[in-house]
């Protein structure tokens, strides 16, 4: 006799069996069309995935160069390693839990503007000579000084000639290096920057000091006195460090016994 | 009367040129604060004088007082190059406002393609703009793409109710130099 009741459990299991895969098979379009639905709407803010370990940077920089309106186009391509390791020194100085080098990453094609300064020019032809309004300023505390100490000085028949000899050498030395600066603009010659950088120092304006003994290295690198005077106008504004790292740099291309002292003077100290 | 008037005509002129040389040796002795102050008291005597006011200009933006090239980017019209630097001050000026915005407001900068300069602002405002930018920072450390010493942090300082823009120049480890802008 046929068993009815197992062959209706047989069945209903074939019947379970025959329906699993279409079940499955709607349930993860289901679950698909629902996870399209969710991140679809955030899909377009996200950013491409970054290599690990390098990115190419590829910038397109157009120049714009101002008077004539020249426009120059130039690729640059670098490389930048973002996993640099920091310097444990840089974790001392930055002390911020969120501090993360952040390196760039898009493409780009950007336009450059640089500022114009032919302007100066024009203003520095219309001056009259670069130093002529500093003596202007200058003269009346001479003046002032000399004024001062002839009130001082009660006694009048010695001391005016010594007066009088004062005020020549230092008008006809300052005139000599009026007439030094212009030589010095119209042929360039470093023998003449150097005298100027000298007179500088010497008076105590050593950023004007500075500025002619590095155009005097710019035209001659080889004048010794040059950088000597370059590295203690440095010192003397505060840059012992800059002055420091120029002799040594210097030295490398010359046996500059001087060099050397003044050097072994700012490492040491001794020289402020 | 008409010799006082005289007198008075010249006497003016010369203070003009004394003003401008005075500010241009300012410039050329790197006393850029000095200048753009000095600049201040006599701009509304000078505001035609566009070499002037390009000096000055260029004193203030040397000075960390970006606030100050907006009246010069709007007088700076007649020549080319006055117009050139307008637009150099312009954008310098926008890029400034549009970090602090940005930094203090949480405004989005990534969507943004601006014109850019060799100013520490506009370097700044570049490696910000592309920075990511999904987790809030109190402040950035951005590495300068050409020099891999070089790096700038960005933050905001908050003091006496005032919210001053600060960007730091590192090298190597070393700060360089501090900018603060209000």
């Amino acid at each position: 006799m046929l068993n009815i009741h197992d062959l209706e459990r047989r069945w209903l299991r074939y019947k379970i069996k025959s329906y699993i895969p279409l079940f499955i098979g709607s349930l993860t379009a289901i679950i698909a069309l629902v996870l399209v639905l969710i991140y679809l709407p955030f899909s377009k803010e996200e950013t491409p995935v970054k290599p690990k370990e390098e990115v190419a940077i590829v910038e397109t920089v157009t120049v714009i160069e101002t008077p004539t309106e020249t426009i120059v186009k130039e690729e640059i391509i670098e490389t930048v390693d973002i996993n640099v390791p920091q310097n444990t020194t840089e974790k001392n100085i930055i002390t911020n839990t969120a501090a993360e080098v952040i390196p760039p990453k898009v493409e780009q094609n950007t336009l450059v503007l640089k500022p114009s300064l032919h302007f100066m020019d024009n203003i520095e032809n219309t001056i009259p000579t670069y130093i002529d309004e500093e003596y202007v300023s200058e003269l009346p505390t001479e003046v002032n000084m000399k004024t001062k100490t002839e009130t001082v000085s009660e006694p009048k028949v010695i001391q005016a000639p010594r007066k009088s000899g004062l005020t020549i050498k230092t008008k006809s030395s300052k005139d000599d290096l009026k007439d030094v600066i212009r030589r010095f603009k119209q042929n360039k010659n470093p023998a003449l920057s150097l005298f100027i950088a000298k007179r500088y120092y010497a008076d105590g304006k050593y950023q004007r000091s500075y500025n002619y003994a590095l155009m005097t290295n710019e035209i001659d690198k080889h004048i010794d006195e040059s950088w000597i005077i370059f590295a203690k106008s440095l010192v003397k504004l505060g840059q012992h460090e800059l002055a420091s790292n120029t002799l040594k740099t210097y030295l490398k291309t010359t046996k500059s016994s001087a060099a050397k002292v003044l050097l072994r003077k700012i490492d040491a100290g001794t020289f402020r | 009367m008409r010799i006082l008037l005289l007198l008075s005509a010249v006497f003016l002129s010369l203070s003009f040129a004394d003003i401008k040389s005075s500010l241009y040796h300012l410039y050329q002795d790197k006393e850029y604060e000095k200048a753009c102050k000095e600049g201040l008291k006599a701009f509304n005597s000078n505001r035609k004088d566009e070499e002037f006011i390009s000096l000055y200009a260029f004193s203030c933006l040397k000075a960390d007082y970006i606030d100050r090239l907006a009246v010069p980017v709007t007088l700076l019209n007649h020549s080319e190059e006055s117009r050139s630097n307008a637009a150099y001050f312009s954008v310098i000026l926008m890029q400034k406002k549009l970090l602090q915005h940005a930094l203090i407001d949480g405004y989005k900068l990534n969507e943004l393609k601006l014109p850019t300069t060799d100013h520490v602002l506009s370097i700044v405002f570049d490696l910000y703009s592309k920075a990511d930018h999904q987790r809030k920072r109190n402040h950035y450390m951005l590495k300068d793409p050409k020099n891999d010493k070089i790096s700038y942090k960005l933050y905001i300082k908050n003091s006496n109710e005032n919210k001053t823009m600060v960007i730091e120049e590192y090298y190597d480890t070393i700060m360089t130099h501090r900018h603060n802008y209000w």
